[in-house]
């Protein structure tokens, strides 16, 4: 009985050292995981400010639209068929709008994700 | 961008190759998969999984995206603006370089002296695209067109240009 005793207690020990152990290692490869996502996400915070974001997205835009009245006058004015006009400028500012609606919404999630983490 | 004269008529019209666009256009396709390719590289990485990093990897990928979706068009323009014409009283050849960059060049079939065309390589050969030098009498001494499409019929055009230019006029020597 005593053996018993003594075999169950020797057992809970080893396992509650065991547990005690994972725990511990759990803590500091989560403490590590946070630390590491917490500086990243502090680093990306500071690097991708809002203003930055806004900017760099009205860059872009402004560039889509220089672009779009360069390519237009170069294929209305010098020598492209109305005909391939017309289908280039569909199919170009198809794409086009398409792209500026997706980092549009890319913008505003991005924006999001800057604003919450940083609370 | 080209101003013809009273009479004259455009016999031929013809652009580069398509193999000088695909290879261009194969290197924007590449770039496209860039940030697919960049967002396999970055998940294998511990920092993958970092809140704020998605958003602002699909913010700057879609841009990227924008910028390779123009330069395609550019691309396109510069091809299709970069055109062969030969007319009943000369051959005209536009080389678009970029969009604010061109030179047109142009040589009267009564100075043109030689033709030749170089086919290298075994894609010339097999897709029929060659340069072509054309010698002329002029202050130019050459005129280069380059990954011409059919070299062939072009000379065959030419010369059947400058001959019918030749019977028209039977005193002039060409």
């Amino acid at each position: 009985m005593e053996a018993i005793h003594k075999g169950g207690y020797a057992g809970l020990m080893s396992f509650d050292l065991k547990d005690t152990r994972r725990a511990v290692y759990d803590s500091t490869v989560n403490t590590q995981y946070t630390l590491t996502h917490a500086s990243l996400d502090a680093a990306l915070k500071a690097l991708f400010h809002p203003v930055f974001i806004l900017g760099f997205g009205a860059l872009v835009c402004g560039i889509f639209v220089v672009v779009s009245i360069i390519l237009l006058h170069h294929w209305r004015t010098h020598g492209v068929e109305k005909r391939v006009t017309q289908r280039a400028a569909a199919i170009y500012f198809s794409g086009g709008f398409l792209f500026l609606a997706l980092l549009t919404f890319a913008a505003i999630r991005a924006l999001g994700a800057l604003a919450t983490h940083s609370q | 961008m080209i101003t013809f004269e009273s009479g004259e008529q455009i016999i031929y019209t013809s652009r580069r190759h398509w193999y000088a666009l695909f290879a261009q256009i194969a290197g924007i396709v590449a770039s496209a998969l860039a940030p697919i390719l960049g967002w396999i590289l970055l998940l294998q990485t511990p920092v993958a999984n970092a809140p704020s990093l998605p958003s602002l990897y699909a913010f700057f990928s879609i841009s990227w995206l924008l910028f390779v979706w123009i330069a395609s068009f550019v691309t396109w323009t510069n091809y299709y603006l970069d055109v062969l014409v030969i007319t009943n009283k000369r051959v005209i050849d536009i080389e678009q370089h970029t969009l604010f960059k061109y030179d047109v060049a142009e040589v009267r079939f009564e100075k043109i002296q030689d033709i030749k065309i170089a086919v290298n390589g075994l894609l010339p050969s097999l897709l029929n695209f060659g340069d072509m030098t054309i010698q002329t009498a002029g202050e130019a001494k050459e005129f280069s067109l380059r990954m011409v499409s059919k070299p062939n019929e072009v000379r065959d055009i030419i010369s059947q240009q400058q001959s019918i230019l030749a019977s028209r006029s039977p005193g002039r020597a060409l």
